[in-house]
């Protein structure tokens, strides 16, 4: 299941998505002990954020749904969690960034790129901070290429991959034009914006109102996002992420054009250990389909269509 | 896992700024050593420790903090709150074991809980409650003579730290009392790692109630994630062995806020 992803290796292609349990070293260690391939951190900003009140998410039969509000100790301190995750555990690591404009997103790029991450995630799509940061920089070309490029300056040796929106309409443009202005790859995709009402209640669940809406619903919406990014891009590699909790999930996704598959939410559903849970069910899968190689599963799908 | 309605059904004072509300909510299925996320629309949503469930009513008991127990204290009976849990890994005990329950702060309230379920599998108890004063001392005579109580100014019952008085108390203990006994603890973490070390030196069994910042309280954001585990203390605890419990290198050392920052104890 080894796979090779922007120069790292990677023991299988299950990567822990951002914001998922994963906040300290400790407990990305533990998802790597669970089966993953690789993980992502909690996205990081300049400074601590305590986010927003609670509730803050909640989980439903086919869908979850947050308005963390990007909670974070701040960057030095995700730096202390870095190193001591390299310390105690050799799977790679993605660092995740996000900031409320261009210049700050240079600053957060450098800082963390200091720090032993072995690709950067930069989270330029989160719906639940809109009354703070205005509209996700993920909705528009000019704002994804311009923060692509800043961060791509300071990143020097780090790979950058961008984390898009099923939000915008144009999310292969999007890519294509992050990949221009020098992206490694794409991580797509982010939560798409929702929100419950509470019938009870008859008030809106999240203390924020509204939130992004991740799990099962999200994955016929996340297919058809990585489909055209993986269409939209020349070469470089997609993260494929969005409503993944079981190998058949991951293999479909690997067919629409994903290398890794990002699984945050499906913890939900089937436990923490359900890292290895898909790996198994992915094994599985190319077991049946006579597959030997996990990269001979990537964008088939297209290749079908056009045979 | 929407929240259920419950409605307020009764509110009992218990010490200086300590309430017991008890809430209408049939079949909370709740077990000692559980809490459930409290919700009050507009305001926040907070965890609880369960203090008593009968299937029919449900019961937590509050220190009044800031902005969500005050909004809480200022419900009337009749209100509603939302209702999500219970949650996390419960106390357990056997049959005819001796229960010896360890309480500081609200912790007297799922030790409560705990000791009237054990009461009915034929167990043996003894509850230690300990506070800075009498005054915060939380159900000193809920259990008659079966109580001990410690106040940090002797204003009330040993003068010193209820973990002295544990002490004490197992100290004098037959080695065949001691075989069957469990101490059951919930309280100040500095409290608890004391009690866990003298159930460490006494070679007796111990259930600690680790406390961590709780934002989903199911196990899916990692903010109640310790060190060096990675376990979320909402699933995994709040409740684990004493011997756990002191593996874990931040045990009774720091804690994580809201924002993840490192707090020293
Ligand atoms: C498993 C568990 C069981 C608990 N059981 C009880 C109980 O039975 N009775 C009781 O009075 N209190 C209990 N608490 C603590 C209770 O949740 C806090 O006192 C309450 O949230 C304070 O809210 P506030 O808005 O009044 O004050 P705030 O100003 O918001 O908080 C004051 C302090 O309370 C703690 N706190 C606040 N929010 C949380 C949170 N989401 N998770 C954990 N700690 C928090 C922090 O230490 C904080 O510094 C429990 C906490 C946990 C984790
Ligand atoms: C509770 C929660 C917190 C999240 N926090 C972040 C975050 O900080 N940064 C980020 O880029 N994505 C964040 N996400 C989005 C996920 O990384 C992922 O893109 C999305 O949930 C879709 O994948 P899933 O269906 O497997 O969860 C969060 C998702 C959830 C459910
Ligand atoms: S509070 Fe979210 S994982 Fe424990």
């Amino acid at each position: 299941m080894k796979i090779d992803f922007l120069g790292v290796r990677f023991a299988n292609p299950i990567v822990l998505a951002s914001g998922i349990l994963g906040v300290t070293a400790a407990s990305l260690k533990r998802c790597i002990d669970l089966g993953a391939g690789g993980v992502t951190i909690k996205s990081l900003s300049l400074k601590s954020r305590t986010g927003h009140r609670n509730p803050t998410m909640g989980g439903y039969d086919h869908f979850f749904l947050n308005a963390v509000g990007l909670s974070n100790p701040g960057i030095e301190a995700g730096i202390k969690e870095i190193k001591k995750f390299k310390k105690i555990c050799h799977a790679p690591l993605i660092g995740s960034v996000f900031a409320g404009n261009v210049a700050e997103f240079g600053i957060v790029t450098k800082r963390i790129c200091s720090a032993p991450i072995d690709i950067l995630e930069i989270d330029i799509s989160c719906p639940n901070v809109g009354e703070e940061f205005d509209t996700p920089f993920a909705y528009s070309v000019e704002a994804a290429v311009a923060i692509t490029k800043v961060v791509k300056k300071y990143a020097k040796r780090v790979p950058v991959s961008m984390k898009l929106s099923p939000n915008a309409w144009n999310i292969g443009a999007i890519a294509a034009a992050c990949e221009q202005a020098g992206a490694d790859a794409i991580t797509a995709i982010n939560t798409a914006s929702g929100m419950t009402i509470d019938s009870a209640f008859q008030a809106p669940f999240l203390s924020n109102t509204v939130g992004g809406v991740s799990g099962p619903a999200l994955k016929p919406i996340a297919l058809k996002a990585v489909w055209d990014v993986y269409n939209s891009v020349k070469r470089i590699p997609i993260i494929a992420t969005g409503g993944v909790t079981s190998g058949e999930d991951a293999a479909e996704m690997m067919l629409a054009g994903g290398t890794l598959v990002g699984v945050g939410s499906a913890v939900f559903w089937r436990g923490p250990d359900v890292f290895g849970k898909i790996v198994a069910e992915l094994k599985q899968y190319m077991k049946q389909h006579n597959m030997r190689n996990v990269k001979s599963i990537i964008g088939k799908a297209h290749k079908s269509r056009s045979a | 896992m929407k929240p259920r309605i419950a409605t307020l059904l009764n509110i009992k004072p218990e010490a200086d700024n300590v309430v017991s509300f008890m809430f209408r909510y049939s079949q909370l299925g709740s077990k000692p050593g559980q809490f459930v996320m409290l919700w009050l629309p507009g305001i926040d949503q907070k965890p609880f420790s369960i203090a008593a469930d009968n299937g029919k009513t449900f019961s937590v008991a509050v220190f009044k903090i800031k902005d969500f127990t005050e909004a809480l204290f200022k419900l009337k009976p009749g209100a509603n709150i939302g209702v999500t849990g219970p949650f996390g890994n419960p106390y357990t005990w056997k049959p005819r074991s001796h229960v010896i329950a360890v309480g500081g702060g609200y912790g007297s309230a799922p030790l409560a809980y705990l000791v009237n379920a054990a009461k009915v599998d034929h167990c043996t108890y003894e509850v230690l409650i300990g506070a800075r004063h009498k005054k915060l001392l939380l159900y000193p005579t809920r259990f008659p003579k079966h109580t001990y109580l410690a106040t940090d100014d002797g204003s009330a019952g040993y003068h010193g730290y209820v973990t002295a008085l544990l002490e004490q108390r197992v100290s004098v203990l037959s080695a065949a009392q001691r075989k069957k006994t469990v101490l059951y603890v919930c309280g100040p973490e500095l409290m608890e790692y004391a009690a866990a070390t003298v159930a460490k030196k006494y070679g007796l069994p111990s259930q600690i109630s680790i406390e961590r910042y709780i934002k989903c309280g199911f196990g899916i954001c990692g903010q109640c994630c310790v060190d060096d585990t990675g376990e979320p203390m909402c699933t995994v605890g709040p409740v684990i062995s004493g011997k756990h419990a002191l593996r874990l290198s931040e045990f009774g050392q720091y804690h994580r806020n809201k924002a993840g920052e490192m707090i020293e104890y």
